[in-house]
């Protein structure tokens, strides 16, 4: 079993520091392990930020976060150079994108141009500041959050840009005990998160990354992930369906959920996991099914139910 | 052989027992301790105090909407205040009105589909409205405000033409009224004597003579069902046929249950094979089975037909593996369920895993449910 989720899950789900988030920080695990980024939905107050930075601190990882508004600059994410009058040069300001686990709030508040100079870099792990190249250290991993009931002074993350994240996950509300049990321990688990002590390294992590690259499929695994993938786009309701990449991106989760799982191969039941999460935001439905209430995650739900698993 | 016979013919005493209340509410026909023929001066006064002298049902009297409607104003009617709210201007109000002001759902929607229509009711429509007003009344599901609302509605949707009918309609209205009045007055006389269809014989001679119950039942010890059900529409020739399936039901059942066990077991035994027999016979017929090469792959597939055949449950094309198996695992016994689990798993490993070596193990754990389902079909 992997051992970055058996630390998280030991120090934050069976210690009740986070509570009811083990999916979330299961699939956050996946996209750490599959060093793919991630874009949280949920409304303010659902301990997204207390989840990547408890994450962070557990693993040894070097965090930072930035709050999106209109006026950033992509300069004010990746870095400047300014001059030194002591030295009588230009020294390089790295911005905070130079970390592990950057925590981008409100991504949908940036403007464009911000926008895509952080998903270039998210892309490429690697940031040009006056024509040098820099490259991003690894893990790296950009936990994006947007906030789904906003609509004014946002701006959304065009199709194109949203397929550079590996998954979407929607942070949910707890449940009423769950509620209660947070009330109750408020203070204690604030206390709890600022005083975790890293439980692995970063190389740790690292050799988990390359341990998951080498996770066994199938071939009729990969003939699966291509039939739900094809399904997408000949959905009726489907106005844009999931691209190549998309494909890919079954394929890099489901691997890491396998080793989560503790296994060293990839079954039917790992995609299945993780192609809501992975198809979600790279599906997107006809407006006139949209208002009437049908859902990318229906369709996508409705896509696993209908694509035969692999046969002899 | 005597037990089974002692059981039917307790079940059938009992069934008598338990249908002596309903015989003897059919003897007693008419509402017990409400007064009869016999009874002359007190059917007189009860008359007297019901009438409504100005409106005899003679045919001579002229009868119209507005003197029913003066009618209804006498406060002295045992109408609620939202009964007449319902009847308030109720010569006046149109035809949609007074159905719309009608509370009984079912009552309203036929009114409303016959307003429909567009066009005037004829007579035998008008009767079917009156049947079914009757049949509501009988249930005790119409109130009397919805009663003479749909009456008013009934003379409107038949026009003037058919003068005869109208008039009865309107006489339909008048018995209403006479009924509310009746049972203003019946509460006048005080509370009734708690009459259950158990009382002492004394009583009862007060009443009906024609109907009196014979002296046998009256003078056995009987308990009384305050709250046990009468069906006053069930007579009891009715009843005899049921009454017979009951007991032969019974002692075929006690016969049954006398059979000795062995014989079951045999009967079982030999259900067991046939059952397993077509089972297998399915399963050598399948062709998607046939087409599959490789053994261990077969074997698996085979074993979840099996478990298809034997459980009930088809596994969907989309289901996984492990899926199936969660599925049907609480509907299979132990044995079976541990079984296929390591067929599942023997599968994955062969399959996803590409370990080579779990193929036999697949093959073998397949063999060895046939065998129990041999044993045992049942899953």
């Amino acid at each position: 079993m992997s051992r970055v989720f058996s630390v998280v899950k030991r120090e934050l789900i069976d210690k009740e520091i986070l509570i009811e988030k083990e999916l979330e920080l299961k699939l956050i695990v996946v996209g750490l392990l599959s060093r793919g980024h991630i874009l949280m939905e949920g409304v303010p107050g659902v301990a997204k930020t207390y989840t990547s930075k408890a994450i962070a601190k557990l693993l040894g990882l070097t965090f930072k976060r930035v709050q999106m508004t209109p006026d950033l600059l992509p300069s004010d994410i990746i870095g400047f150079y300014v001059y030194d009058q002591k030295t009588g040069s230009f020294v390089l300001r790295k911005g905070p994108i130079f970390t592990n686990i950057l925590l981008v709030d409100e991504i949908n508040r940036a403007s464009p141009r911000t926008q895509s100079a952080l998903l270039e870099a998210m892309q490429e792990r690697q940031v040009t500041i006056e024509g040098e190249v820099y490259e991003l250290e690894e893990p790296f991993i950009v936990i994006a959050t947007e906030n789904p009931i906003e609509m004014e002074g946002v701006f959304p993350l065009p199709e194109a840009q949203l397929d550079r994240f590996l998954l979407k996950i929607e942070a949910r509300y707890p449940s009423k005990n769950g509620l209660i049990t947070i009330m109750k321990r408020a203070d204690e688990i604030e206390e709890s998160i600022r005083t975790l002590k890293p439980m692995l390294t970063r190389d740790e992590v690292l050799e988990e990354i390359k341990i998951v690259r080498d996770i066994r499929v199938e071939d009729s695994v990969y003939e699966y992930v291509a039939s739900i993938v094809e399904e997408t786009r000949k959905h009726p309701a489907v106005r844009l369906g999931a691209s190549p990449r998309a494909a890919i991106a079954i394929i890099k989760a489901a691997k890491a959920w396998a080793y989560i799982e503790g296994r060293t191969y990839v079954i039917p039941d790992d995609v299945k996991a993780v192609a809501p999460s992975v198809l979600v935001h790279r599906v997107l439905v006809k407006p006139e099914l949209e208002i009437r209430g049908v859902s990318a995650k229906d369709i996508v739900l409705e896509i696993l139910t209908k694509v035969p698993v692999p046969k002899p | 052989m005597k037990k089974p016979l002692y059981t039917s013919l307790l079940a059938l005493l009992t069934i008598l027992l338990l249908l002596l209340p309903i015989t003897c509410a059919q003897i007693d026909r008419h509402t017990v301790g409400f007064p009869e023929q016999k009874d002359e001066n007190l059917l007189k006064s009860l008359k007297d105090k019901t009438a409504l002298p100005e409106y005899e049902v003679s045919g001579e009297a002229s009868l119209n909407l507005s003197e029913i409607e003066q009618l209804l104003r006498d406060p002295t009617l045992p109408l609620s205040p939202f009964d007449r709210y319902q009847l308030r201007d109720f010569s006046n109000i149109s035809v949609y009105e007074a159905i719309s002001r009608i509370q009984n759902e079912d009552l309203r929607e036929l009114l409303e589909k016959l307003y429909g229509l567009n066009r005037t009711l004829t007579t035998d429509e008008v009767l079917l409205v009156l049947n079914y007003l009757r049949s509501l009344r009988v249930q005790g599901t119409l109130t009397p405000s919805d009663e003479l609302l749909a009456l008013k509605a009934l003379i409107d949707l038949t026009g003037s033409g058919d003068e005869s009918l109208h008039t009865s309609l309107l006489y339909a209205m008048l018995e209403v009224i006479k009924s509310l009045k009746a049972r203003r007055d019946l509460e006048s006389l005080g509370p009734l004597p708690n009459l259950l269809p158990f009382q002492p014989e004394g009583y009862l001679s007060q009443g009906s003579s024609a109907h009196t119950r014979p002296r046998i039942i009256g003078k056995l010890p009987l308990p009384t069902f305050p709250g046990f059900p009468v069906f006053p529409h069930v007579s009891l020739d009715q009843l005899v046929p049921y009454l017979g399936v009951v007991m032969i039901a019974t002692t075929l059942f006690t016969l049954l249950r006398r059979l000795k066990p062995p014989s079951l077991e045999v009967f079982g035994r030999l259900l067991n094979r046939v059952k397993v027999g077509l089972m297998k016979r399915q399963i050598g017929s399948d062709q998607a089975l046939a087409g599959i090469s490789d053994p261990y792959l077969k074997a698996y597939w085979s074993s979840v037909k099996l478990m298809e055949l034997m459980t009930g449950v088809r596994r969907s094309s989309s289901a996984t593996h492990r899926e199936f198996f969660i599925q049907i695992k609480s509907l299979l016994r132990e044995d079976l369920a541990r079984l296929f689990k390591e067929v599942t798993m023997g599968y994955e490993l062969y399959r996803y895993a590409g370990v080579r070596e779990a193929g036999p193990s697949i093959e073998g754990y397949y063999r060895e449910m046939v065998r129990r389902a041999e044993s045992k079909p049942s899953a």
